[in-house]
């Protein structure tokens, strides 16, 4: 155990700022190796067809083209889909196929020496293309007599399944319950939108050998899939993530246009970068969500919650991505929330259509999980004529209650629900609101986030091919500075701070002594996830605490020896290991000396100090929040203000408060935006409606208000140091308690559908259809 | 995207500009400020085989106000109109450039520019046919003409100049009464999803010259004349700014898209229109 | 068809002479031929901000100007901020204390917004609406840039 707290916990401001702040960070496109040609890719202008010509007769001959003949002459296998779910027959998914299913489908690519010439040649090929009937929404995806996406199958399901109680146990739980209501949320499609577009830059060298340089979240996931494919031994290729400019899950994924860059630069034999555009990032990198949830639930007058029963359909996309049905799966496994029920259960479908894949985002699931259980609980607070918060906390679970086992076979470890609720719901209440004639609401989303989801058994258990442990590689140099090489890959999240607040912590050194490796195959443990899934301080962090506390041990061996003192006795603090209630001390700086030497090195331990720790967690941990928010709305117009925001989180011990609350007012203007402006449109015939910034619209500084957060810290019973996941949180509790604000607002309306995005167009014409009275 | 190749001209005076269109016409494209042009080019939905450049043309960043209008030359940035001495002696003219995008892109966007894009959402040709502005154009073959703003604009990102033209200047007539300007749009700076410029007079209690044109909600900036006909000779009250709204309702067909149907920017238009008319009172 | 011309700029006060083609954007310009990659490309479409850089004395987006009209000009970018002193400049001092940027890929846009902003004695609230809603950012939720200006224009006031 550390012998002193100096860093975790404190507002320690960021280190790596200076890079950006200056101009001299490194992200995929400054790159520049010497000899490297530019890609176009070529992509199918149709939703669906069969691709029957490929033409290359007009291309320049100082451009090179690789069509799907060329590229397919290099690919052993698709791209994997690594959870498995409900009857999935997708195991794998098309990485080059001549039935184009979506608009901007890769179908080849052209190098240049400019990415302006190889547009230039890129628009000299010529497709022909046979059309196919196409189909956008899911419902009518679902018919009897809907195209196929995939003829071989005799339906556009890709999985189906259900989570929590039994179709026959919740019906009893409903016919027992004193009454029942129904809902219908439509979840609009929305894209995550990183300001920093895709991109990779390849390097082959002569022997075969490759490195590649790419925008993602997760280097080893991505030599993983690359191999896979292209049927090349991992130890000859090597993934490098630089600064990535913010990901959001999107860059979780490997897409199709980064296996044909690869190909691409393996053909030529030099270096080519491709560089994402954002036309094409809106056409072709991950989108999310797309679902319409049929809600019921039951309850008692006296307020009690009995069942939540969701039949939701999830538009899949073309084709799965990588995480195939898991965002739906995910969603219901935390429908519970903090509160207790009697039954839950999810039904949930994937339906693939003619449009981009849906796969991870922000929340995955959890926050589409939120909307539809908040508003629940808002309805039935509305039909008792309950205080919404009030109605809320009666059925929360204690925190004596917990661990609590959830009627989706989960386990929620600590917190204290009622509390956080309790009082968020007193601070959105002051200021008082202004007398200023606008209707106004409140809204709330009290929700309990599972993250640093494992461990690996249990992530088989539930369909997933990949685990759930996170590694750390703790080295102390010879002169005493420290190197912490992790699995998990910053690109926003301030990583580079805080795993040092923890490690400098329990080596007792200073924090500028400590460096943190991440994103490079070469050089950082293996990850399947790399940042995501709100997991990298909880279990990156977890792991670098266990690592460090291996080799504080064994600096306290070593410097026992130095000064023929007990390691029992060694304290180790400002840099120094001393023998404790003395001044005898040696510098760690000293003992890294020593240890590298190997001179009189104490049974068992060195030379060197160093070590290795693989946390495989016993259990998720489930940090929890309630977010409160006050919007005016202007009835007339259906614009909607969000005024005021407070949050009461509680994500376990903190390392740094600074860098959690910049996760949540990130999170936050992300929930929002799907709230209140950001959907991703297609038309009839599957051509995007939404592909600039301006069609697509995330928020702006005015869309957002100052955010009040007060935290709590109830520790993990799991992770060493005590963290548990937050990153993702913002988004889940915005989303909801925004739109409960606006429907909050408007009492008199009908509020039986719903349909997110709320645009000034939706709220003006849902205020248009008064709610009918029983 | 990569804008497709093209030649590039910046000749020296607006001669030498004409000269390059009348040889080019369809095939040359003008580059003012560059805000409206790029982004196609970079989408590749332009396609210029030369695009000319009037940056070096000083004629054409002129701004001459006398009692009844101010002129501006077409290559006048929106960010220098909007600071110019004189500008708040237009009304509406200021608070319409201030609603254009953002102070990035006022910095380099151009006051003809604006106006020869036009824009269906775009705020300077409402302000201009609200105030029955005209327009300046030069022809190598045919000379000077001036249109009038009613005229100018036909449909969407169309209007009455032909290809071998370049706007010289835009005149924006001094309304001796209020003008307003407002919108309603998703953030701050985007595209307005309705618009409304309103102005009148009083003379004796009640209202003469009234305008009321609308901008997003139709190809071109539309004038509410069934509206203005209702405020000619009313008293300047809640009632008839009501009572034009109404006339909104009941004329206006708005075109509907994905950020708005029909019916909302009817109902949008109305309601802004008699807010704009309130406010005015004020 | 298209043919290149030779155009000088001076950049962070150091004189760059460049043939580039008539299309060659002032961005790709900047980050490729002066290899000053600080300045980033987010659109293409000028409604992002990433790209923003000072010419002439004004901010503006560097992906909606053709560098062959940049000929002649006095650019700055992110790499002459603040680099004649040890800290930084102010705004950079302010949104590194503040918190105000995470992946860092939109940042350099909006120093340059703001250090201009200040220049031209452009008020704390009048940035707030007419210059920083001309920014996109995904990480941040902009509370804590807000923070920064805020701790800025005090700090820029106080010198005053």
């Amino acid at each position: 155990m550390k012998d002193l707290n100096l860093y975790t916990g404190k507002r320690i401001a960021r280190r790596n700022d200076g890079s950006f702040l200056h101009g001299s960070g490194q992200y995929t496109d400054d790159l520049d190796p010497a000899d490297m040609l530019h890609a176009a890719i070529i992509r199918s202008p149709v939703a669906n067809g069969t691709l029957i010509g490929f033409d290359v007769a007009d291309v320049p001959s100082t451009a090179t083209v690789l069509g799907p003949d060329a590229l397919a002459e290099h690919v052993v296998g698709d791209l994997p889909v690594v959870w498995k779910l409900g009857g999935q027959w997708q195991e794998r998914t098309p990485l080059l196929d001549t039935h184009l299913r979506y608009v901007g489908q890769p179908i080849g690519i052209v190098v240049a020496a400019s990415r302006a010439l190889a547009e230039d040649a890129a628009e000299a090929v010529i497709l022909d293309i046979v059309d196919l009937p196409i189909v956008v929404d899911a419902k009518e995806a679902l018919a009897a007599d809907a195209p196929l996406l995939y003829p071989d199958s005799n339906s556009n399901v890709l999985a189906a399944f259900e989570a929590g109680d039994t179709a026959d146990h919740i019906e009893e739980v409903f016919a027992a319950a004193d009454r029942t209501l129904l809902t219908t949320i439509h979840i609009g499609r929305v894209h995550g939108v990183p300001m920093e577009n895709r991109g990779l830059v390849v390097v082959p060298s002569p022997s075969g050998s490759l490195t590649i340089t790419t925008s993602t979240q997760t280097a080893h996931a991505v030599r993983d899939v690359v191999c896979e494919v292209l049927g090349k031994r991992q130890n000859a290729v090597r993934v490098v993530a630089p600064d990535v400019g913010g990901g959001f899950g999107l860059k979780d994924h490997v897409y199709e246009d980064e296996i044909m860059t690869v190909i691409a630069a393996v053909v030529i034999g030099r270096p080519v970068k491709w560089i994402e555009d954002r036309n094409e990032s809106f056409l072709t990198t991950t989108h999310a969500r797309d679902e319409v949830h049929e809600v019921e639930v039951a309850f008692d007058f006296d307020g009690t919650l009995r069942g939540l029963r969701v039949d939701a359909v999830r538009n899949a996309g073309a084709r799965f991505s990588i995480f195939g049905g898991g965002p739906l799966f995910a969603a219901f496994g935390v429908l519970p929330g903090p509160y207790k029920w009697d039954a839950i259960r999810g039904y949930g479908r994937l339906v693939a259509t003619n449009t981009m894949s849906t796969g991870a985002y922000r929340g995955f699931g959890q926050t589409q999980a939120a909307l539809v259980r908040e508003r629940a609980v808002d309805l039935v607070a509305e039909a008792l004529g309950r205080d919404p918060i009030d109605l809320r906390v009666q059925n929360m679970i204690r925190p004596e209650e917990l661990p609590y086992g959830t009627r989706t076979f989960i386990e929620y470890d600590s917190g204290d629900y009622p509390s956080a609720a309790l009082r968020a719901a007193e601070l959105i209440m002051e200021p008082a609101w202004p007398e200023d004639g606008k209707v106004r609401g409140v809204g709330y989303c009290c929700y309990v986030q599972m993250t640093g989801i494992g461990n690996s058994d249990t992530n088989r258990a539930i369909g997933l091919d990949i685990g759930g442990f996170e590694t750390a590689d703790v080295r102390l140099e010879p002169d005493g500075t420290v190197r912490v090489a992790t699995g998990v890959s910053p690109h926003g999240q301030g990583l580079e701070t805080t795993i040092p607040q923890l490690v400098a912590d329990e080596l007792g050194v200073n924090i500028d002594d400590v460096e943190l490796i991440w994103g490079d195959t070469e050089t950082t443990p293996y990850s399947a996830y790399g940042t995501a899934a709100s997991r990298s301080i909880a279990l990156g962090g977890g792991s670098a605490v266990l690592a460090s506390q291996k080799v504080a041990e064994q600096i306290r061996q070593v410097a026992g020896t130095m000064l023929e003192a007990s390691p029992d006795d060694i304290r180790l603090t400002n840099g120094a290991a001393t023998v404790a209630g003395t001044n005898v001390s040696v510098l760690i700086r000293d003992v890294a000396k020593r240890a590298s030497q190997g001179f009189g090195m104490p049974e068992g331990v060195g030379p060197g100090l160093h070590a290795r720790h693989a946390y495989d967690p016993t259990s998720a941990t489930f940090s929890y929040a309630t977010h409160a928010c006050r919007v005016a709305v202007d009835v007339a117009t259906g614009e909607v203000v969000v005024e005021d925001y407070v949050v009461v989180n509680d994500c376990g011990v903190m390392v740094n408060p600074t860098i959690i609350e910049g996760q949540i007012h990130g999170g936050v203007a992300q929930g929002l935006g799907a709230a209140l402006m950001e959907e991703v449109l297609y038309d009839k015939n599957g051509q995007p409606l939404s592909s600039t910034m301006l069609d697509y619209q995330v928020p702006v500084s005015a869309s957002i208000p100052d955010i009040r957060i007060e935290h709590m810290e109830t520790p993990s019973p799991f992770t060493p140091g005590g963290m548990k996941g937050m990153g993702e949180g913002g988004t889940n509790g915005a989303y909801a308690c925004v739109v409960n604000a606006v429907m909050a607002a408007l009492p008199d309306v009908d509020n039986s559908t719903l349909h997110t995005p709320l645009t000034p167009a939706r709220v003006w014409e849902a205020a248009q259809k008064k709610k009918q009275l029983d | 995207m990569k804008p497709p190749a093209f030649d590039y001209a910046d000749p020296d005076t607006l001669d030498g500009a004409l000269a390059l269109l009348a040889d080019h016409g369809d095939d040359a494209l003008i580059i003012a400020g560059g805000q409206s042009l790029i982004p196609l080019l970079n989408l590749r939905l332009a396609r210029p085989e030369l695009v000319i450049d009037l940056r070096h043309i000083d004629d054409l960043f002129e701004v001459s106000v006398d009692e009844s209008r101010l002129r501006s030359g077409t290559m006048v940035r929106a960010a220098d109109l909007e600071e110019h001495p004189s500008a708040m002696t237009i009304p509406g003219l200021v608070p319409a450039l201030s609603l254009i995008a953002h102070s990035q892109i006022r910095a380099r966007t151009t006051i003809g520019g604006s106006v020869a894009h036009a824009d269906p959402a775009a705020e300077l040709p409402a302000l201009l046919v609200a105030l029955d502005g005209s327009v300046a154009l030069k022809s190598s073959a045919r000379g000077e003409r001036t249109v009038e703003a009613a005229d100018f604009f036909l449909g969407p990102l169309w209007t009455a100049r032909e290809p071998d033209e370049i706007l010289t200047s835009v005149t924006f007539p001094r309304h001796k009464g209020i003008v307003a300007i407002d919108e309603v749009a998703m953030r701050p700076g985007d595209f307005a999803l309705v618009g409304v410029v309103t102005a009148y007079n009083v003379s004796a209690g009640m209202v003469t010259d009234p305008r009321i044109v609308l901008f997003g909600v139709a190809g071109t900036p539309i004038r509410a004349t069934e509206a203005e006909a209702v405020l000619v000779g009313a008293a300047p009250d809640p009632a008839a700014f009501s009572a034009a709204a109404e006339k909104i309702r009941q004329h206006l067909t708005p075109l509907g898209d994905a950020h708005g149907s029909v019916e909302y920017r009817r109902h949008l238009a109305a309601v802004l229109v008699e807010r704009s008319l309130v406010k005015n009172n004020d | 068809m298209t043919s290149e011309r030779t155009i000088e700029m001076n950049v962070n006060g150091r004189d760059y002479s460049l043939r580039c083609e008539p299309r060659r954007l002032l961005s790709e310009a900047l980050r490729e031929d002066c290899r000053l990659t600080g300045t980033h490309v987010g659109c293409e479409q000028g409604s992002c901000g990433a790209c923003t850089v000072i010419v002439d004395g004004r901010a503006q987006r560097s992906c909606l100007m053709l560098a062959v009209q940049a000929d002649g000009s006095n650019i700055e970018t992110i790499e002459g901020v603040g680099a004649d002193s040890e800290t930084g400049h102010p705004v950079q001092i302010a949104m590194h204390q503040a918190h105000g940027l995470q992946c860092g890929f939109c940042t350099a846009g909006i120093v340059m917004s703001l250090v201009h902003a200040h220049r031209s004695g452009i008020s704390r609230q009048d940035v707030t609406k007419e210059v920083l809603n001309g920014h996109l950012c995904r990480c941040t939720g902009y509370v804590n840039i807000r923070q920064a200006i805020d701790a800025a224009w005090v700090e820029l006031e106080d010198n005053e």
